[in-house]
């Protein structure tokens, strides 16, 4: 039973799961009660299960089984959310200015979350497919180190094989890719354009280079890659690190707007 | 890429860099070993370094940040002005747009924030819902099934409907929305307007948006489609008897045959019958323009055999020789009296019956008044003393005018009656027509009385003796006088020439115009209401001067009194003193058969059976039924109105008929109400009979409505012909703009 038959097994349970849901809250309004008092407290028992997965994160001395099989029912609970916050909602987006924040902050939370999963699943496995590991809090030190060690062998490069050739292209074209991190972006994406771009650069200019040069530019070639790993580890892991920092708040703002829709809801009902 | 990694990993070559701590050396590459303390302070003397924060302080930071920046947001969004506009979750629809404030339909909208919260917490399930109903008029069953009482439901036959065959089966969404109901047992009020009525969902949304399935969660009996399986129709659109008496198919088949009435007979349904304001009902036309050309003459008695009008005073026939024999004096007494005393006159003698002095009249209706001779003496002395009761009572009135009479009549119904009642009560009776009554009945009244009264109403003993036979007694103008010749002083009698005590020398009351001299005189030119002098016992030469123009040729008063009232009125015939109706809607009848409805005292019946019985005079309830009273006390209530939309309190169900007139077939009306040929209608002998009506109209069909209302065409779906809120509702719009706010909060 591999990981996609699993995935598709329980994300079709919870589709299922929250048809069904749905089907309940519409008897319930059929049966002329309103059906948002029931779909609201549900969701904010459901809320608070996924609240409780924080918690749990943070209270590792409580054994309240796996991490692994919290984050599971996390993710399937949230999109079994989703699903009755359809409901909830009617299918449409509420009017009102308490309503409708509530619902930009559940969107942001659910779609952070659900992002939050990839990341964790992709980011995570293309990490261990990288050549070697490196400290996230490292890697400012390995970049500053390998910009030195980049610029020391350029210059003997210049002081051993009498030519500037290959100095003259590393000012131009390799300077500022070692002096800061680049190309986000497209490590996110899991593409190597930027590196593979540069690294074509320097493969040009090796029929301009004597002999002695050609041996300095194989060893900046060398260090084009490492610069690359560090530029890779940097963009994956400062988005597995910082991902969480857009969903956590916005999931506890989410429970205050909600706190202030409670009070208002009753505050301002017809009848229970 | 060369062999040694970037990374090196082990305690010995990667210092452990603090990562769970706040804050982080700054030197990068070249971290102390200390690292800053919690405050971000660098312990370093020797160039220290700017520490950093960590990762883990950095998100923690970052959401400390947006958590704050928010509520900070959300204390300045409750302190804004016009919070309660902005907390609003949506446009109203149109139906409210008169709607002003929050506060006009939501109670928490008056209170500061912090009450919110409270009211958060408690359990008044329908709080606000109390709200709709200072505009929404439903009663005071408004949150039950129906917004009715359940007693109303009584009157369904379910059983009849229950065993319906063909019941089909909803939704299985509905089955199930059904048993939830069942399983829920939901409390009596538990059905709130926000249940079915969504507000704040924009400004087209038709908040009335209820779909009709969900009918079928409380009604257990379920069924597709009307054309299949809704129950056949029972007695639709009424099975009650209308308000007003009419036999359509009389109507309709037997009459205006005649020559008199072949123009009268109406052209179709629609001249007598039209749709009120809103389209929905059929109202009848006024009595005026529908029933007058044939009607209104059997109101005003014009073809009667019987008395044409309401016997109101009357001077009963009395055994005069047995009084006289038994010891008991009633003075002047008309021999030609006849008949009984009447309802009305009666209730004005009970109310002085506290007074042992007064006799009860209904204690001598098991009495024959005209023949005492097997009468007890107390019996016989009830009769006479009833006798000077009736004398005291034209006394009173003749001498206390129309305030005599009102008292009597406040004693009589034991309250204070409003003004316009009373006069309607006493429809002006004529002063001279009590004048030429008294003339005519008692023509010593004055005396009689007083000198009773002044003997504390002690009967005057008889003067004649009892063994004297019948004949001997001193008559005067045909009236059987008592002999006051004797003057007796002990029993206080006056002489019969004396005119002390004459109210009719009083000039208080008559500027002196009135005198002895009437009796024979010639000023018959101030009667307005005369006798007839040719009826029996009265025409004589002799009689009070009415002929104001002696000739031989022409008899000035040849017509008798009741024809000569034709146009209604009062009048006087024989030893009665009657009305007659002046034209349908007489006020005096309706105002009598108002105030005497209740059956709380024997003598209102009395007049109530007088006025309702089947030949009454103007036969009111020949066409006007009678119903039970409203306030469910004992008596009947006449029907005035033909029905009225305002009388009904309870509908279930809708129909508009303006909507259908385009549909209506060369039949007309006909081509959905089925005449009911051979209907026959009785009215009640007694009040306490039912009359047997039938329905003129035979029950319409489903088939009838199905033809259109069904799948595919016409709407067919519960709410198109029955509505939810039975209860009639709805207030005008000043009703309701006084209750709005006048700014917005």
């Amino acid at each position: 039973m591999n990981f996609g038959y699993r995935r598709a097994r329980n994300t079709a349970g919870v589709l299922a799961a929250g048809i069904a849901a749905v089907f309940t809250f519409e008897i319930i309004d059929l049966s002329i009660q309103v059906q948002q008092y029931y779909s609201g407290w549900f969701m904010i028992f459901l809320m608070a299960i996924l609240v409780v997965f924080y918690v749990k994160k943070r209270l590792i001395v409580v054994g309240m089984g796996s991490g692994g099989n919290w984050a599971q029912w996390h993710y399937y609970i949230g999109l079994f959310l989703f699903i009755i916050y359809l409901k909830h909602v009617e299918f449409s987006f509420p009017d009102g200015l308490v309503e409708s924040t509530i619902t930009v902050f559940y969107l942001i939370v659910m779609i952070s979350g659900v992002c939050g999963v990839f990341i964790n699943r992709v980011f995570a496995r293309r990490l261990s497919y990288l050549e070697e590991d490196i400290i996230y809090e490292r890697i400012p030190v390995h970049l500053k180190k390998l910009r030195h060690d980049v610029e020391g062998l350029i210059i003997d490069s210049v002081e051993n094989s009498g030519s500037t050739t290959l100095s003259d292209y590393y000012l131009q074209h390799l300077a500022g890719y070692f002096e800061k991190p680049q190309f986000f972006f497209t490590h996110l994406l899991g593409s190597n354009y930027g590196f593979l771009r540069v690294k074509d650069g320097l493969d040009r200019q090796m029929r301009y280079l004597n002999k002695k040069e050609a041996e300095y530019a194989l060893n900046l070639n060398n260090m084009l890659q490492k610069k690359n790993l560090l530029d890779t580890h940097l963009a994956l892991q400062r988005v597995l690190k910082y991902w969480g920092t857009l969903h956590f708040p916005m999931a506890l703002i989410l429970v205050l707007v909600t706190f202030v829709h409670v009070v208002l809801v009753y505050a301002f009902r017809g009848a229970a | 890429m060369s062999d040694s990694p970037l990374q090196e990993f082990g305690h010995r070559k990667s210092r452990y860099l603090r990562p769970n701590q706040p804050w982080v050396c700054g030197n990068t590459g070249n971290e102390c070993s200390q690292g800053p303390d919690n405050r971000g302070n660098c312990p370093c003397v020797d160039s220290p370094c700017t520490p950093v924060r960590s990762v883990k302080s950095r998100k923690r930071v970052a959401t400390l940040w947006l958590v704050s920046l928010f509520v900070g947001i959300l204390v300045l969004f409750f302190s804004t002005s016009n919070l309660l506009e902005m907390l609003s979750p949506g446009p109203l629809s149109i139906s409210h747009a008169e709607v002003a404030g929050c506060q006009d339909c939501h109670n928490a909208a008056g209170e500061p924030i912090s009450g919110w919260l409270h009211k958060a917490l408690t359990l008044n399930s329908n709080n606000d819902d109390q709200q709709c109903l200072e505009c929404h008029a439903l009663g005071s069953n408004a949150f039950e099934a129906h917004s009715t009482n359940e007693g109303n439901f009584s009157s369904i036959n379910f059983d009849k409907i229950t065993q319906q065959q063909q019941w089909g089966s909803a939704d299985w969404k509905i089955e199930l929305a059904g048993k939830l109901n069942t399983l829920r047992k939901p409390s009596k009020e538990s059905t709130s307007c926000s249940s079915c009525h969504r507000e704040h969902k924009g400004k087209f949304h038709p908040i009335n948006n209820f779909d009709a399935q969900r009918c079928h969660t409380c009604h257990q009996k379920k069924f597709d489609a009307i054309e299949e399986s809704h129950p056949e129709y029972s007695n639709y659109p009424s099975d009650k008897p209308t308000q007003i008496h009419f036999d359509h198919s009389a109507h309709l088949e037997n009459y205006f045959y005649e020559d008199e009435y072949f123009d009268l007979a109406p052209e179709g349904c629609k001249q007598c019958h039209e749709t009120d304001q809103t389209g929905e009902w059929m109202l009848s036309n006024s009595f005026e323009d529908t029933c007058s050309g044939c009607h209104l003459d059997q109101i005003l008695g014009g073809n009667r055999g019987s008395a044409k009008g309401l016997a109101v005073l009357t001077i009963p026939e009395l055994d005069i020789a047995g009084i006289e024999k038994a010891g008991f004096s009633i003075g002047d007494w008309p021999k030609w009296a006849d008949g009984e005393m009447a309802p009305i006159m009666k209730m004005l003698l009970h109310g002085h019956v506290d007074n042992p002095a007064h006799v009860n009249p209904l204690a001598v209706d098991t009495i024959t008044l005209y023949d005492l001779t097997d009468a007890s003496q107390q019996d016989i002395e009830n009769v006479a003393r009833l006798a000077w009761d009736i004398k005291e009572l034209f006394y009173d009135i003749q001498r206390g005018g129309t305030g005599a009479l009102l008292e009597r009549l406040d004693d009589a119904f034991g309250k204070r009656l409003d003004q316009p009642t009373l006069n309607r009560l006493i429809a002006s009776l004529p002063r001279d027509t009590l004048i030429n009554n008294q003339k005519q009945w008692f023509p010593h009244l004055a005396e009689e009385v007083m000198n009773f009264r002044r003997n504390k109403r002690e009967i005057p003993p008889s003067t004649v003796d009892k063994n004297t036979a019948p004949g001997n007694y001193v008559e005067s103008d045909n009236i059987v006088a008592a002999d006051t010749s004797t003057n007796d002083i002990d029993t206080g009698l006056i002489d019969i020439d004396d005119e002390s005590g004459d109210i009719l020398d009083d000039d208080s009351l008559d500027g002196g115009n009135l005198d002895d001299d009437i009796l024979g005189g010639d000023d018959a030119d101030d009667d307005i209401l005369n006798d007839d002098l040719s009826d029996d016992d009265l025409s004589d030469e002799e009689d009070n001067g009415n002929k104001a123009v002696a000739s031989d040729d022409v008899d000035l008063n040849a017509q008798n009194s009741e024809d000569w009232a034709s146009s209604g009125g009062w009048y006087r015939d024989g030893s009665s003193i009657r009305y007659r109706p002046i034209d349908h809607a007489d006020p005096f009848f309706t105002t009598w058969l108002a105030v005497s409805s209740y059956a709380d005292n024997q003598l209102h019946q009395e007049i109530f059976e007088s006025l309702t019985d089947k030949q009454s005079v103007g036969g009111c309830t020949k066409c006007h039924s009678l119903a039970d009273m409203s306030d469910h006390s004992a008596g009947k209530q006449v029907h005035w109105q033909s029905f009225e939309p305002e009388d009904i309190t309870t509908d279930f169900n809708r129909f508009s008929h303006v909507s259908h007139f385009s549909l209506m077939t060369d039949d007309g009306c006909a081509s959905c109400h089925i005449l009911n040929e051979g209907a026959e209608s009785e009215l009640a002998d007694t009040l306490n009979q039912t009359p047997k009506i039938e329905q003129s109209f035979l029950s319409m069909t489903r088939q009838t409505c199905t033809q259109c209302h069904q799948q595919g065409r016409a709407p067919a779906n519960c709410l198109t012909c029955h509505q939810y809120h039975a209860e009639r509702q709805g207030q005008t719009i000043d009703q309701i703009s006084d209750k709005f706010t006048t700014e917005s909060p």
